[in-house]
């Protein structure tokens, strides 16, 4: 009976994980866009013209959004990667899971003077993080996230 | 040559030229002729003129003259003309039998042919190895990071955000957990729900839920 209730259990714990992640091992692009967004000036990047649309509801005084970088990078579940934004400061980005059987990815974001932030995205669109680090300029730092398949996968 | 008794005597040009060319040094048989050379310089300002002239221009001549090739040049000359598919050998054996100046006119006119055959031969192995020089199409290079003022400098590879971008909608995002900040535990405000775009606000100080 035992051996039974421990297969039993080994096919739970196995199902879970396929449930989660029907790709194990799949790899995940993530892109993250630094933006740094100030008060001096009026011009914003068209590519930003959504995101600036959305912080300038609680944040009218920014006029100005302008993209600092862009990166990207493929990982795996579990991988934890930084990537430089600003001022020698870091965000740490961990791939909880690849895409599930809703393809959405679960990752973890640490973005400067934050704690962790682990939440499940769609694919292919950015999730906006209004940061409260501000630059030597007076910029506020704005992160836009986004996950996707690796195009090879 | 006149070299008699005549006190007349002009020295030819020719006996002049040898003179000036030091041929008589050493030569006991023209000690006469050069002592009665001497005499008629020492005796007439105007050839002792055209004698300091001529010195003048002889040292003009000689530290104008180009050095000559080591003897290694021109033996790996040689050896490259020989190896030249073209009418090689006919040169190399008539170079032998010339006066030296001579030689050098024909090595000269040979060094022009070999630059030539060098030049055409490098020409056509250009054509021949002229192949397409592979180059990357944009889906083949992967953009890993690059400053936003750089943007618009790529040429090749597709940036990781290409247009506008494009957000995130309600019901897009499902959070999972919210630590707070270390230095203060602040909690961010997460706007997943709506109404509006998902979105994530850092609270500034003081600020309330």
């Amino acid at each position: 009976m035992a051996k039974y209730l421990s297969l039993f259990c080994l096919a739970v714990v196995f199902s879970n994980a396929f449930a989660q992640s029907p790709c194990p091992g799949q790899k995940v692009s993530v892109t993250l866009v630094v933006i740094l967004a100030g008060e001096e000036g009026s011009t914003i990047d068209p590519r930003l013209k959504a995101i600036a649309e959305e912080v300038r509801l609680k944040f009218p005084n920014l006029t100005s959004f302008r993209l600092k970088s862009m990166a990207t990078k493929s990982l795996v579940a579990n991988d934890k990667t930084l990537i430089p934004v600003v001022d020698n400061r870091d965000v740490a980005v961990t791939i909880k899971h690849g895409a599930d059987a809703e393809k959405r990815v679960c990752l973890a974001v640490t973005a400067p003077d934050q704690g962790e932030i682990v939440y499940r995205s769609v694919c292919g669109k950015f999730l906006p993080i209004v940061t409260r680090y501000q630059t030597q300029s007076r910029e506020l730092l704005i992160l836009a996230i986004r996950v996707q398949p690796c195009k090879d996968e | 040559m006149n070299a008699s008794g005549d006190d007349t005597w002009p020295p030819s040009p020719e006996l002049l030229a040898a003179y000036f060319d030091g041929e008589f040094e050493g030569r006991d048989d023209l000690v006469d002729v050069r002592r009665r050379l001497e005499d008629w310089l020492a005796a007439d300002p105007g050839a002792r003129a055209e004698l300091a002239e001529y010195r003048r221009l002889r040292h003009l001549w000689q530290e104008t003259t180009p050095r000559e090739p080591a003897v290694t040049a021109w033996q790996n000359l040689l050896r490259r003309l020989e190896s030249c598919p073209v009418r090689a050998g006919s040169l190399s054996r008539g170079a032998g039998s010339h006066a030296p100046w001579k030689m050098a006119a024909v090595l000269a006119g040979a060094a022009g042919f070999l630059l030539a055959a060098v030049l055409l031969k490098d020409s056509g192995t250009a054509r021949d190895d002229m192949e397409p020089f592979p180059v990357a199409s944009e889906r083949e290079v992967v953009i890993l990071y690059v400053e936003g003022a750089d943007t618009g400098t790529l040429v090749v590879g597709q940036l990781p955000l290409q247009g506008p971008m494009e957000l995130v909608d309600a019901g897009d995002v499902t959070l999972t957990s919210v630590e707070p900040a270390q230095r203060d535990n602040m909690v961010p405000d997460v706007h997943i729900a709506g109404p509006g775009r998902p979105i994530i606000w850092a609270r500034a100080e003081g600020e309330d839920d």
